[in-house]
Parts: structure tokens; sequence; C-alpha cells
């Protein structure tokens, strides 16, 4: 398995949305590589996110730290982050912290798009 | 009935390599296979493994600064695991043998609302947090020059 890679496309019609397909995991060794994709996708232009977990193993405080400043950058540009479908294993550490009440979880796509307001004809 | 002595084995690794943040999978990943082996929970297991990574991390980035061979001249950049098992507890020491930590960073223990509310690009600092949070015990010893050691412990249930 190769540590950390993605696959990122437009949300429906929209192109300041993005999808990001996680794989791999996140820890402080990964965290760099995370951050470059999802800052070069808002140097792009992008305002919204949603960061598919479901393919992702593992993150460690590196990895949520990464996601709760993009989240902040997000919504300061107006946008939103939103997390979909994260592993049970995830899920739990993102709970037991106390993220789950801070970031917007989804566990469907279509849930995330209602979350960011994107309509989808 | 008297006291059943109890001789199960108590099963005792070290692990020793060079400070390097691809050692963090490795390094978390044997950690939390002993666990599993032990007959830990998967939810356990998770948080031994993100406490196990998170005293490891630590180490590998505040441990050796660029200037430490000058500063301390007492040896490699490593990194030691220990893992002890014994009457359902597991313990873990992280040591390495770096610059050592102030007071300020040995009770540093950011309470969750300041993280929020720290103006930075990047959340850092939820290390100590996160380990009081997921582990039953942890100390840390440390001393300039003479290395940092974390012991965490955690039940098993």
């Amino acid at each position: 398995m190769k540590a950390f890679s993605f696959v990122s496309r437009e949300l429906g019609d929209q192109k300041d949305a993005a999808m990001f397909d996680l794989r791999g995991y996140i820890d402080a060794h990964t965290v760099i590589e995370f951050e470059r994709a999802v800052n070069a996708s808002i140097d792009g232009g992008v305002k919204s996110l949603v960061l598919d977990l479901s393919g992702l193993s593992y993150i460690s405080s590196a990895g949520i730290g990464a996601m709760m400043g993009l989240a902040r950058k997000l919504s300061q540009r107006g946008g939103d982050l939103v997390l979909l479908s994260p592993t049970q294993k995830v899920f739990a550490i993102l709970e037991g912290l106390g993220f789950t009440k801070i970031f917007k979880i989804a566990s469907s796509e279509t849930e995330a798009l209602e979350k960011l307001n994107i309509k989808v004809s | 009935m008297g006291n059943v002595p109890d001789n199960r084995p108590s099963p005792h690794f070290e692990l020793k390599c060079r400070v390097d943040s691809t050692m963090l999978r490795p390094l978390r990943e044997f950690v939390s296979n002993v666990a599993r082996t032990l007959g830990f929970s998967e939810k356990q297991v998770g948080e031994i493994e993100i406490c196990v990574d998170e005293a490891c991390a630590n180490a590998i980035e505040h441990a050796y600064p660029k200037t430490f061979e000058r500063e301390f001249a007492n040896g490699g950049r490593d990194l030691c695991i220990e893992v002890q098992y014994k009457n359902d507890e597991l313990v873990v020491r992280v040591r390495d043998y770096g610059c050592g930590a102030s007071e300020e960073m040995k009770s540093r223990l950011r309470d969750l609302n300041d993280y929020l509310a720290s103006d930075q690009e990047r959340y850092r600092g939820l290390g100590l947090y996160l380990m009081h949070k997921f582990m039953d015990r942890v100390t840390v010893q440390s001393s300039p020059g003479q290395g940092t050691t974390v012991e965490m412990t955690k039940v098993r249930k």
C-alpha cells in the first residue's frame, strides 16, 4: 500500500468545489503531501471541499491539525469543508477527541453536497 | 484456596531505530500488533496506535535539533520503544536520547478549547492531550541533554 495518495474531481457543475478521495494514511510523515494537494486546489480557486475518508486507514494529530487548518482557510474564503464516510477506526479517533462535533461529517455524497448547499442537476 | 501464582509469560519487547518520520508507520504497527495479539479490543488498539505515533512523532520533531551534536556530544539520534505486558496492563515507553524537554514542555497539556482557539495555519500541539485522553496513565521524564522518556499505560478491558 502506498503511504498516501489521492484522486480529485470537481463536484457537480461547481468550479469552486472539489472532492478529494484520500487513500493510505496521514501521519507526520505524509501530512505534507496532503497539505500540498489541497493547497494547490485552493490556490486554483476551490472554496469548498469534500474529503472522502473511506479509503483512509489511519490519521494522526498531524492530519487532524491539517484538516482543521484547511477548514479555517476555506471558511475565510466563504467556503466549507465536509468529511465523507470516515472508516470506523478514523471516526473512533475523531469522536474520542471531540472532533466529530467540530467537523462537518457526511455519510453519503448527497449528504455532503447538502451540507455545502450544492445542488446537482 | 491460596493465591495461585501467575505464571503466564510477560511479553517484553524493545526496538531501537534512528529518528526518521518514515519509521512512524512500522513502529505504531508493531505496538498495535502486540496489543491485538494480547487481546486488546480494536478500539483500544486504535487508541494505543495513535498515542505511540504521537510520542514518536514528538521525539522525531523535537529531540534532536540541528545543533544537537554541537550542544550534546552523547551519541546518535536514536529512538527506542519498549513494550511490556503484565496483569492486563500494556506499558509502552518511548525514549529518545536527545536534548530533553523543559518543565513547561513536560507539563504542557493543551485543553481542546485552547487548541481550537490557536491562531495557526496548521493546528499543532495535540499530542499530550491525546495521550492523556486515550491512555490510562502517562508520565514524562526528561532533563536537558539526557533525553525524554514517555511512559504510557493502557489497561485491557
